[in-house]
């Protein structure tokens, strides 16, 4: 029961900081952003397993996990508006060139940031020839340029 | 005429409501976090802090025990007795063993008893200076627990609580 409980309270507990603590924590990798998540495994594993580091439990606990991984993705199929909680949803951080202030500021990105992945992608120099900036769930930028008329 | 807001891609929708809303939580999320920090500074997660400890005075001597603390971490109960010429005896009831376990004893006691349905450590006593014995100790279940423990003569009940 120990290792059950351990694991769900872990990956819960992980999943709601992570989400609060905003999506850009994820969205550049900095070195910093490594040290934080190499730190955060070390600390949690000493949590989930307690003091039991029988094979047993290390079992149980990725048994867990994984059981968790998969009834949140029928979670999130049955019911959208959980799938957006859980993952967030795409924001457009471009419309035909124009920064929303509002959405950079939201996802704490800089215009740089935008101009980074729009020079990376596309080759594109200037914000006034982008069509889209989007932040995608998974935390990278896709830029769909202005076709040329 | 041409449409004010383009068209976005396939996949992407206009969750602007949602993603305002969720924003804002987020923002007070980490105002949360950070009283979360504060409080723990203070000591209201155990292990350290002003809140995190409990003392009890009494004649007979002074019991500094942790009045918040955290499931299976260490933690101490400092008691002080007053000078004395004879023995001095500290006691302990059933339930504060089922919320710690006493890890160690420095410096160890001279004998353990049994009286009344309290066990009692008993240590030896310096008649002119006050003697602190600290007894090392680990949680062993969460929740708000209650025992009783005392010098001789001033038992008492407390309440700890132990963070899951």
């Amino acid at each position: 029961m120990d290792a059950v409980v351990r694991g769900l309270a872990i990956y819960f507990v992980l999943l709601i900081i992570i989400r609060l603590s905003g999506r850009r924590t994820l969205a550049q990798m900095t070195p910093f952003d490594l040290v934080i998540v190499l730190v955060i495994s070390e600390t949690t594993q000493q949590a989930m397993l307690g003091d039991d580091f029988s094979i047993t439990n290390a079992v149980l606990l990725i048994l867990t996990l994984f059981t968790t991984d998969i009834a949140l993705s029928y979670v999130k199929r049955w019911w959208t508006k959980a799938g957006h909680i859980i993952d967030g949803v795409p924001t457009v951080l471009v419309t035909d060139g124009r920064y929303d202030e509002v959405a950079m500021r939201g996802c704490r990105l800089d215009k740089e940031d935008v101009m980074e992945a729009a020079r990376a992608q596309e080759g594109i120099e200037r914000a006034a020839d982008i069509k889209f900036a989007i932040l995608e769930v998974s935390g990278n930028i896709s830029i769909v340029p202005k076709k040329e008329s | 005429m041409a449409s004010a807001k383009a068209e976005f891609p396939e996949g992407v929708a206009d969750h602007g409501a949602f993603q305002r809303k969720f924003w804002a939580a987020q923002r007070i999320a980490w105002i949360v976090f950070g009283l979360i920090l504060v409080g723990c500074l203070f000591g209201a997660f155990g292990r350290g802090g002003y809140l995190s400890r409990s003392v009890t005075d009494t004649e007979n001597g002074l019991v500094d025990f942790p009045a918040i603390t955290r499931w299976n971490a260490p933690d101490d109960l400092e008691v002080t007795f007053a000078p004395s010429q004879s023995d001095r005896v500290f006691f302990v009831d059933a339930r504060f063993f089922d919320t710690f376990s006493v890890e160690g004893v420095d410096p160890p006691q001279k004998a353990t008893m049994v009286r009344d349905g309290l066990t009692g450590y008993v240590f030896a006593s310096d008649p002119i200076k006050p003697t602190r014995i600290t007894f090392r100790l680990q949680t062993q279940m969460p929740g708000l627990r209650t025992a009783s423990f005392g010098a001789e003569g001033s038992v008492a009940e407390h309440k700890i609580f132990v963070f899951p």
